[in-house]
């Protein structure tokens, strides 16, 4: 009761801070004009599975619903989706987790601040696109572990892959699905059957086959979007002329890059902070706050998987060994799939599996630490000096999360403040954009929206303090 | 539980513990609307101006503000103590840019009276952006003693 309480608090935060933030400009308002546009939801459906480069049909009609459905409150049905999707992601993370000791309900503590806390997770749940996508793939990815693990069912496997087919329409993210159910199952979770697994594969082929075969979509291309690379941002052309020859080494960086960020907070966005930032001279102390942080939860979790390596030899795998290996698996399948670009947002469920791994590192490093003797397998640790090391350090990480937590509110307050910015010059960016609507439906649209955002209450982070943002990274 | 235990379970929830607290004072302050300080709708033209508030700045001229009038600029935005400019002094003196072309889009005055203590408030600021547009406004161009300008802070 005590971890839903403390878990309900956390969402609610996160939901007022994203109530807050207006509809942006950017990525909003055209799908929007284009759902007033369209003459149905079956239509947007069509249309968003033959866009070039992307197939995400279960998206557009997300939006074009939404839009049908809001009777022309168009911040509540959006923004309202958005708060209820991140409850549904708060209260799948805690099911996961199964706590049932003060071991596990502090470790959740832990675990939250590290869900919230890191930098994916921010552009995971701040934008909406108007539906945020990112923030249903986390909560169909978390669905699929809860059912793998789930005991078996005659719904259980319809269930499994009805999440993998409203995931992988919905954005292309959406195959994790499979690698959560894929990786559980070698983990001997078994709510998902073996024919549910092979039926689940054959919708990943007919996906493959769909996407570059029939509807020959394609991927995004090199030249569509800026990617970090060492110690800048390369634009589009910048990028074509270095690696439109030959992309794999490009590709491997930002796979690498991906990872890494998941792991230690560097590089960010494929672009190593700490170097730049010190090349310009001062390091910020929230760049110092994230690289610790991050580093000691990694270490706790490799420090759970080097002492359970040997039952994982021998496919002995318990509730917490199941959830850091489909965590892992995760963590690298999400840096594949976004082997075009890197960036923080679209690592957010590997964020998301990597806060699940924290808790069950955690949860290790108290059991281990708490019992006098080592446990089989853990080893253990028995001067005082090590024991007061090892929980100075985790009292640190816990310390240095709750400042990324905070850094997360204070960040979607700059965002608050840059969407509102944005639109007061909608129309100069819709006529960049050469989408200025030629329909009075659609300039009322753009002026209600303008209106809306621009009257809406928001904390102005410099009014807070100038300075903060040297914490908040 | 052994006391080590529960030093080392301390370690790891107190500060997450010390959040969630913090947090259900915060929710429950938000539904009260306590504190108003730092909404930006408390803010007037001036310090919108300082803090590049485009939106606040549009909201207030929309609903009259004077673009020219010397108004309260909070301490902590340009100075460290509270006292009164003008949107475009307090663009000049700030670090972002403002929504200096909205002011002057709607009636503020670049001019003989104002030019030098703009240019010496953005240049002791580094301000480049502003730096740029007065320089397209400059209505003379005899050089400027900053010494025997009125200073902005």
């Amino acid at each position: 009761m005590i971890a839903w309480i403390v878990t309900a608090i956390m969402a609610a935060t996160v939901c007022y801070s994203v109530l807050r933030i207006p509809l942006q400009v950017t990525d909003s308002l055209i799908p929007m004009l284009d759902a007033q546009r369209s003459s149905s939801v079956i239509g947007a459906f069509a249309s968003g599975a033959t866009n070039a480069g992307y197939f995400r049909p279960l998206r557009a009609a997300q939006i074009q619903a939404l839009f049908e459905l809001s009777n022309g409150h168009y911040f509540a049905a959006y923004k309202g989706f958005q708060a209820a999707t991140v409850l549904v992601v708060f209260a799948l993370f805690l099911a996961v987790l199964e706590v049932d000791s003060r071991q596990r309900a502090a470790a959740l503590l832990f675990a939250l601040t590290v869900l919230m806390g890191l930098h994916t997770f921010r552009g995971t749940v701040w934008e909406a696109y108007p539906v945020n996508h990112s923030l249903e793939v986390v909560a169909f990815c978390l669905l699929a572990l809860l059912l793998a693990r789930s005991k078996a069912g005659r719904w259980t496997n319809a269930g499994a892959a009805l999440t993998f087919i409203a995931a992988t329409f919905t954005v292309e993210s959406g195959l994790l699905v499979w690698v959560v159910i894929a990786a559980a199952w070698l983990t001997g979770a078994r709510g998902i059957s073996r024919r549910g697994v092979i039926v689940i594969t054959v919708l990943l082929a007919v996906y493959v086959a769909m996407r570059f075969g029939y509807l020959r979509t394609g991927v995004p291309a090199l030249s569509e979007r800026s990617s970090g690379f060492g110690l800048q941002q390369l634009d589009p052309a910048e990028l074509q002329r270095r690696f439109g020859a030959w992309p794999y080494g490009f590709y491997a960086y930002n796979v690498l890059s991906s990872m890494l960020t998941v792991l230690f907070s560097e590089p960010r966005a494929g672009i190593w902070t700490t170097a730049a930032e010190f090349a310009r001279g001062r390091i910020a102390a929230g760049t110092i706050i994230n690289i610790v942080s991050s580093t000691v939860t990694t270490a706790v979790i490799g420090w759970f998987v080097v002492a359970r390596r040997d039952a994982w030899t021998r496919r002995a795998f318990e509730r917490d060994d199941q959830i850091v290996f489909v965590s892992l698996a995760v963590i690298v399948a999400n840096a594949v799939i976004s082997y075009g670009y890197t960036k923080d947002e679209i690592m957010g469920p590997a964020g998301v599996f990597y806060a699940l791994a924290a808790c069950v590192g955690i949860v290790f490093v108290l059991r281990t630490l708490a019992s006098p003797k080592p446990r089989s397998g853990e080893g253990g640790l028995g001067p005082r000096s090590r024991l007061a090391s090892v929980a100075l350090a985790v009292f640190m990480a816990s310390s240095g999360w709750v400042v990324r937590t905070a850094g997360l509110h204070y960040q979607m307050n700059m965002m608050t403040f840059y969407d509102r910015n944005e639109w007061v010059y909608v129309d100069d960016w819709l006529v960049r954009q050469q989408s200025v609507p030629t329909t009075e439906a659609g300039k009322a649209l753009v002026h209600q929206l303008r209106e809306d955002a621009l009257e809406r209450a928001a904390v102005n982070p410099y009014l807070l303090s100038p300075r903060l943002d040297q914490w908040f990274r | 539980m052994t006391s080590r235990a529960n030093w080392i379970l301390a370690a790891v929830a107190l500060p997450a513990l010390g959040w969630v607290a913090l947090s259900a004072v915060w929710l429950v302050m938000a539904v009260l609307g306590v504190p108003r300080g730092f909404d930006s709708r408390t803010m007037t033209l001036t310090e919108a101006s300082a803090v590049a508030s485009h939106a606040d700045a549009a909201l207030l001229l929309r609903d009259g503000a004077d673009p020219n009038a010397a108004s309260r600029l909070r301490a902590g935005l340009v100075m460290n103590r509270e006292t009164t400019m003008t949107p475009l002094e307090a663009a000049s003196g700030a670090i972002r840019t403002g929504p200096v072309q909205m002011l002057l889009d709607r009636g503020a005055r670049i001019d003989e009276g104002n030019f030098a203590v703009l240019w010496c408030g953005a240049t002791a600021r580094r301000n480049s952006d502003m730096l740029r547009l007065l320089e397209s406004r400059r209505p003379e161009r005899a050089p400027i003693d900053c010494t025997k300008v009125r200073a902005l802070w």
